[in-house]
């Protein structure tokens, strides 16, 4: 069985801000680097506070209860809704035997990409939904 | 038409593979492991604590991290307290307030949460990293958090699996 080699990471992260409430799509912070065109993405995980109490910009993780609540929708170069609604539960390591989620290499559109709830109760204003993506760089 | 997948040959996995985006985690990490402790000067969310210079590390490809939480090994095996014994290692509560940085001048190659690298969190699977191009001295441990290590007392120690490039 194999597992994930991290080459390059990059922590991203989804900010509620605002009230709250299902339905909204919240957009990730961006990050020009992850735009370019010779980056290809391969792997991603999510962190909730039990990982990371929160990120270096100084915002505060959701909490691990709060994981079932959070679903993501991530979208290529092309537009293409390559992770749709997935739960953000499935991608945390350690829910899964400390495997990594794979992806097929591409090259992501992280200004498209967003994170929404299936349930608010508990999410506070201006908490995040952090992600670590592992990317390379190609020719 | 549905296809049976007969061999690994030509799946996504086998392109993985391929490109080194995968590893086999039945083996072990890496020809040879060395723990790094370093110690906190300050307590303040935004703190780097930087490693000291390590020659044998940067001349190495970096192959798999494990942060060592108290869980694991309860006292660090390098620095000492003025009491004469070994200070504790964190727990991995202490540990969800810091990032592990692998970084070469200001450039991060990866940043990964030191609870993360707990083998204990991950059912005992080792975090694989794959970096020939990186500086020790550079990378470091940035807090998150304040409140959470005890200045010029508290340590976190790493075991950096590594193969001579």
């Amino acid at each position: 069985m194999n597992n994930l080699i991290i080459k390059r990471s990059q922590l991203v992260e989804a900010q509620f801000t605002g009230t709250p409430a299902v339905t909204k799509r919240y957009a990730f912070t961006e990050i020009p680097n992850l735009s370019r065109n010779n980056i290809i993405l391969y792997g991603f995980e999510a962190l909730t506070a039990g990982q990371m109490s929160a990120t270096p910009l100084g915002n505060t993780v959701i909490a691990d209860a709060d994981q079932p609540k959070v679903v993501v929708t991530l979208k290529d170069n092309d537009n293409l809704e390559f992770v749709y609604q997935f739960p953000l539960y499935s991608l945390v390591r350690s829910n899964n035997a400390g495997l990594v989620t794979l992806l097929e290499p591409r090259i992501i559109n992280l200004t498209d990409c967003y994170v929404q709830l299936v349930d608010a109760t508990g999410i506070s204003t201006n908490e995040v939904a952090a992600f670590n993506f592992y990317y390379d760089l190609i020719d | 038409m549905f296809v049976k997948q007969e061999s690994r040959e030509g799946s996504l996995m086998r392109r993985f593979e391929k490109q080194g985006f995968v590893r086999d985690y039945s083996g072990i990490e890496g020809s040879r492991v060395k723990s790094v402790v370093a110690q906190f000067g300050y307590d303040e969310a935004g703190y780097r604590l930087k490693f000291e210079q390590d020659p044998t590390l940067d001349s190495s490809q970096i192959v798999a991290i494990e942060v060592v939480s108290s869980e694991t090994t309860s006292l660090n095996p390098q620095k000492k307290a003025s009491s004469g014994d070994y200070i504790p290692n964190l727990s991995n509560s202490e540990l969800a307030n810091m990032v592990f940085v692998l970084a070469k001048n200001d450039e991060q190659i990866f940043v990964l949460p030191c609870v993360n690298a707990v083998k204990s969190t991950n059912a005992g699977k080792p975090v694989f990293v794959n970096s020939t191009d990186h500086r020790w001295a550079d990378s470091y441990i940035e807090l998150v958090a304040s409140g959470i290590v005890i200045t010029d007392f508290s340590v976190i120690t790493l075991n950096v699996w590594y193969k001579p490039k």
